[in-house]
């Protein structure tokens, strides 16, 4: 190498750190910076990308219209109730999981492993699956719960067409693929906790509730956070799911502030007034942001692994802000002002939530109440009438009529809670060991049921019944990649479908911007870890903050720019996005590697005449090789699943798969069939990646923020 | 420092062109879902946008006579219906020019013409087009912008509205057909009325047998339950403005609330668990799974009805047609189809413009009707032949006195968007007709106020709406 490029032996340390730096900053301010600049203001004017007239200045009329709609701040309150609930039942079934799995036994690796598939595959993939599964008539949810008896068969659940039922299929397909998450990292806390703190709460025979809430729960708390963090921001942000699921149905019920923000910009090209409810989006996620910083703070304690380089960063940056100098001077000031930014909109939060929901909170803390009374009963009284209540409620439940029904479930899982709580350790385990089951069976299912389903003929998908025993068919894959004369199986190949093209873009893309993202993203990161710059704190935080920035904030600013490039609908636009999405990603999680590696290598590799690039060539990056390696991963998985900048980007045509497998539809409407077999094959990479990449799964999905 | 500064600049350079040059690699081979049936000919295709369905293959196939006679390929670039209007939006505000015609619902006439994205053809066509050969609704319909102005911005193209498909061996059931007669006191035959639909739609509702009486549109999905509701609020004597455009008072008024009450409430109890979401797909699936005993679909989707292949195979044989029925204020069905215009923002202008010339011919479209297009042609419409190429032709040349549209006014998309979340939401049981009627109004009015649209001109002729105005709240008025 050096002797081919003699020039770069001369290089300095600074021309060096220069060379690695440059483009990424470059990058990253040339597509998100200017975009941003430019989408500011635009929020000031009267603007549609569809009319012929220039923009018009307005003043600040968008956002007085906005922050005066009632229908804005009805989307902010379904994207809170949403975040809420989709939230809680991650962190608690994440949560649960990794307590459960956090033991030693036979096939540990791979049920966690498989337990993880479902966060590795693409929203939008895993939302068109649901919405097929929920579909009232013949999905294969509301089939499991008739032959389980848990639903009439003439008043089938409506899951997608009434609310708050909608919502309830947005949060239980949500929490389906993230759970997993939350378990991946709160494994990472419990298998942290130091083994000697348990052995001493034995010795002083401290109750198991006791050693829960004061030795793992405080340990695990910091990561949980964490966790807290990543779903809360991506929670708010949610798109994929409502654009596939209900598309904001029935009625504008499940329009999240995303999805309006979206619509706003692009079916109806408002483009002025969508510039301004990004802005208003971006605040409120910066104030959330920052508000769970401040908690992360509060709850970080010593000789906790380092839960999140990340959050420091930002709470030191945003403390030396000058704009905000006075009132981040006093913490009282500065959380009154965070609460302002974050939960203005949602002043009508507390009278439409709490009466939807308040029935499920009155249950849950009826059914604490009702374990805790258990166990002040005597003796002799608490298992005879934990087990009557367990039989009645459950046996008796069936029968009873439906208002009574959920009282008498209550009854008996408070008895079953109690029972277990009481029961043996040979018990207890074997009953962990059905969840850990049970999860496994959920994860699994629905992939499972995509899989069969593409080899079903329209036919039997379309049955009223859902069909496990079917004479298996390719005529699917066939559809899918062929083109027949008259559309029709038998007739002769014409040739092919956009379909395999479309697959082949989203590999070109992901492998082209994943080269170019990570090979930038190494370069800056060495000169991050090795360099002494001017600024590197404020280099670091700058990268990170893109990263932060949600995307929907600058589609369209992006999409303006593309439009006036001829960028739209080309691989180069696409590969450009995907590399500035997974820059800073890269960069960071390629600076947590290269800070493993001792930076004496390098330096005695100096000291033996080594020039500083052929140290950075030979010695520190062949040591980060794995690093490199999972990055590369990583960022390949992004490109491959994004999904909603290839819909508004691509507009004319489909580029890559995931929006071209959304708009599978026949003559007919969808074609599930042909829905599935596209599913089915683009599922399979990210579910090879998942086990090769195992290992350093936790790292990458919380941007380094957590190394175990 | 400067050294490292290009470097990093040529790096980054030759990055970009090394994945613009794959880029152009593909682009040739990654197009539109029919490129291989792009016909013979020299040269680029003339790209025709249209949604993906059957008369869009129909068309490709058609356009194989013109590329014999021209040397001009044709290409019908094939778009989801769910992305349908999204895409071609998108063209004309990135003002693209890989569509040189388009094929485009009637709804977007205004948006197109007012901010120039379609060539006007009103000229042109007095010379090259035998206008007097179609009819002439259908003309005003999909090509004439404002109404009334003879201004045309489109051809008519596909012809469609609404109609229904029906289960001959429920309704011809000798047992079903005595039990009818004995509830209602009438026969059990194709609905005449939306009184009698309902009442055919609660008879053959058997929830523990998965039956239930009618697939409808309900749908958020584009215009949906939009163009479902629309035509039975005509049949009560509702309307979306009055004549002098004003729609307070008159989209929330005591009629519309009246059938708003019973598509969305009464009816709806009829319909499959989950029809909040059916558009012409799913109630052509409940259909095929037998969960329906009538089915409302768009004339143009009904070739599913008769593919062999199709969801449809179980009921081949057992289905018929029969004409949207009427109300007691009038007879009135929603108009679909498409017309076709030029793109302003084509290079190929001329190809395109003897392209249409082409089309709207006589015998072409006699040819065009034998594929299965809907055509405009007075004569071809007329024919005999014309009811003999599908079986549900005859309904459709019935059922062509009585259509009727939406706004096509260049706010048109938000007064949809408005309609579909209003309707669909009283549908699914969020909201209450009279409250949302009420909500629907006064955004409809903000919409209209703000493009200061108001008073302008309107599809319907505005002494023919002030008229039936009149006599609509004559009749409401009485007890």
């Amino acid at each position: 190498m050096n002797a081919r490029f003699p020039h770069l032996r001369s290089l300095s340390d600074r021309s060096i750190a220069n060379l690695f730096l440059l483009p990424t900053i470059l990058l990253l301010v040339g597509m998100n910076i200017f975009p941003l600049i430019w989408s500011l203001g635009l929020s000031f004017c009267d603007y549609s990308s569809i009319g012929n007239a220039p923009p018009k200045w307005i003043g600040g009329q968008n956002y007085t219209d906005l922050l005066t709609d009632p229908a804005i701040n009805q989307r902010f309150t379904v994207t809170a109730e949403f975040t809420l609930l989709a939230v809680g039942a991650q962190l608690a079934i994440g949560f649960g999981l990794a307590l459960l799995l956090n033991r030693a036994f036979r096939l540990k690796g791979i049920v966690t492993t498989l337990l993880l598939l479902p966060m590795m595959l693409s929203p939008a993939i895993v939302g068109l699956f649901w919405r097929f599964m929920f579909d009232a008539s013949n999905g294969l949810i509301n089939y499991l719960l008739q032959s389980a008896h848990l639903q009439d068969p003439a008043h089938p659940m409506n899951w997608l067409g009434g609310y708050p039922s909608a919502l309830y299929a947005l949060a239980i397909t949500d929490t389906w693929m993230w759970s997993p998450f939350v378990m991946l990292i709160s494994l990472a806390g419990l298998s942290a906790v130091p083994p000697h703190l348990y052995e001493a709460a034995e010795v002083d025979r401290a109750s198991g509730w006791f050693k829960f809430r004061y030795i793992t729960l405080p340990m695990v708390a910091p990561l949980l956070m964490v966790a807290l963090l990543f779903r809360t921001m991506d929670c708010f942000k949610l798109f994929d799911l409502v654009f596939v699921m209900t598309s904001g149905g029935p009625g504008a019920a499940t329009e999240t502030v995303s999805y309006k923000l979206y619509w706003l910009a692009f079916p109806q090209h408002h483009t002025g007034l969508a510039c301004a409810l990004a802005y208003i989006i971006l605040l409120v996620i910066i104030g959330l942001t920052n508000l769970y910083m401040k908690l992360l703070a509060r709850v970080r304690g010593d000789g906790i692994p380092d839960a999140s380089p990340l959050a420091s960063a930002i709470a030191e940056k945003t403390q030396s802000l000058p704009v905000l100098g006075w009132l981040l001077s006093s913490p009282t000031r500065y959380l009154l002002l965070l609460a302002v930014v974050a939960f203005w909109p949602y002043t009508r939060l507390l009278g439409g939530f709490l009466t939807a929901h308040v029935s499920a909170l009155l249950i849950l803390a009826l059914l604490v109440a009702a374990a805790y009374a258990f166990s002040r009963l005597p003796l002799p009284l608490r298992l005879p009438l934990a087990l009557a209540c367990l039989a009645f409620g459950f046996v008796g439940g069936f029968p009873a009529p439906a208002g009574v029904r959920p009282w008498l479930w209550l009854i008996a899982a408070a008895a079953l809670v109690w029972l277990v709580a009481r029961a043996p350790q040979i018990v207890r385990n074997v009953l962990a060991y059905a969840v850990v089951a049970a999860a496994l069976a959920i994860t699994l299912l629905p992939v499972y049921w995509i899989a069969i389903t593409s080899f079903k003929t329209p036919v039997d998908i379309n049955a009223l019944t859902p069909k496990f025993a079917f004479k298996p068919t390719l005529e699917n894959y066939d559809r899918l990649f062929y083109q027949h004369e008259g559309d029709q199986i038998t007739g002769k190949v014409l040739g092919l479908n956009a379909f395999p093209h479309q697959l082949g873009n989203s590999l070109v893309i992901g492998i082209l911007s994943t080269l170019l993202a990570v090979a930038m993203g190494t370069m800056a990161a060495y000169a991050l870890a090795r360099f002494r710059i001017k600024a590197k704190g404020d280099a670091l935080f700058f990268i990170l903050s893109t990263r932060m920035l949600p995307a929907i904030a600058v589609v369209i600013p992006i999409y303006l720019m593309y439009t006036r490039l001829g960028l739209l609908g080309t691989h180069l636009g696409l590969i450009l996005l995907y590399t500035v999405f997974n820059l800073s990603f890269s960069t960071y999680l390629m600076k947590g590697f290269f800070d493993e590696v001792p930076h004496e290598y390098d330096d005695a590799a100096l000291l033996d005449g080594y020039s500083r690039f052929a140290a950075f060539r030979k010695i520190s990056l062949p040591l980060a090789m794995t690093g490199v390696a999972a990055t590369a991963v990583f960022c390949f998985i992004t490109a491959w699943n994004e999904f909603a900048f290839a819909q508004i980007l691509s507009p004319l045509q489909p580029l890559t798969a995931p929006p071209s497998i959304n708009a599978l539809t026949g003559a007919g409407g969808m074609d599930w069939g042909q829905v599935a077999a596209g599913s089915f094959l683009f599922l399979l990479p990210a579910a090879i990646f998942t086990f090769l990449m195992r290992k350093h799964l936790l790292r990458g999905v919380t941007f380094g923020a957590i190394k175990r | 420092m400067r050294r490292g500064f290009i470097l990093a600049i040529v790096l980054l350079l030759g990055a970009l062109a090394l994945s613009a040059c794959n880029n152009n690699n593909n682009a040739s081979s990654g197009g539109g879902g029919s490129q291989s049936n792009a016909g013979g000919g020299g040269g680029n295709p003339l790209v025709i946008a249209w949604a993906q369905w059957q008369p869009a293959s129909e068309l490709q196939e058609l356009c194989a006579d013109f590329t014999n006679e021209t040397h001009i390929p044709v290409k019908v670039e094939q778009i989801p219906w769910p992305q349908y209007q999204d895409k071609i939006y998108n063209a004309w505000s990135a003002k693209s020019d890989t569509y040189d015609l388009i094929v485009g619902d009637s709804q977007w006439l205004g948006l197109g013409a007012t901010q120039g994205h379609y060539v006007e053809l009103t000229d042109w066509a007095k010379t090259n087009i035998k206008l007097d050969e179609m009819s002439p609704a259908a003309l005003s319909e999909y090509g004439e912008y404002p109404a009334g102005s003879k201004r045309y911005y489109a051809l008519p193209c596909e012809s469609d509205g609404i109609g229904f498909a029906y289960r001959r061996d429920l309704f011809d059931d000798p047992t079903e057909k005595a039990n009818f007669k004995a509830k209602y006191g009438y026969d059990l035959a194709p609905p005449k009325t939306w009184k009698e639909l309902r009442d055919i739609a609660e008879f053959f509702t058997r929830p523990d047998k998965n039956l239930y009486g009618a697939g409808l549109f309900y749908s958020k999905d584009y215009d949906g339950i939009t163009m479902g509701f629309d035509q039975v609020l005509w049949c009560y004597g509702g309307e979306l403005h009055d004549a002098s455009g004003k729609v307070e008072g008159v989209l929330n008024s005591p009629m519309a609330v009246d059938a708003l009450k019973f598509y969305c409430q009464d009816l709806k109890k009829f319909t499959p668990p989950g029809s909040e979401s059916y558009y012409f797909d799913q109630t052509m699936d409940a259909y095929g799974r037998g969960q329906v005993a009538m089915a409302e679909e768009w004339f143009a989707f009904m070739p599913g009805f008769i593919d062999p292949n199709g969801k449809n195979k179980n009921y081949l044989d057992k289905t018929d047609y029969f004409v949207s029925p009427a109300g007691p204020a009038g007879h009135y069905i929603s108009l679909g189809g498409q017309g076709i215009s030029i793109s302003a923002y084509s290079k190929r202008q001329d190809d395109a413009k003897k392209f249409l010339a082409w089309f709207e011919s006589a015998d072409v479209q006699q040819k065009w009707a034998q594929k299965g297009g809907l055509t405009a042609n007075k004569a071809v419409l007329a024919s005999p032949q014309f009811l003999s190429y599908a079986p549900y032709n005859k309904t459709f040349a019935e059922s062509q006195k009585y259509f009727r549209d939406f706004y096509n006014n260049p706010e048109y998309a938000d007064l949809l968007n408005a309609c579909q979340q209003h309707f669909n939401a009283v549908a699914s049981g969020t909201e209450q007709p009279k409250q949302a009627l009420d909500a629907l109004a006064a955004e409809h009015t903000t919409i209209l106020q703000k493009a200061g649209d108001l008073k302008a001109s309107y599809r319907a002729q505005p002494d023919v709406l002030a008229r039936r105005m009149e006599t609509v709240s004559r009749r409401h008025a009485r007890p």
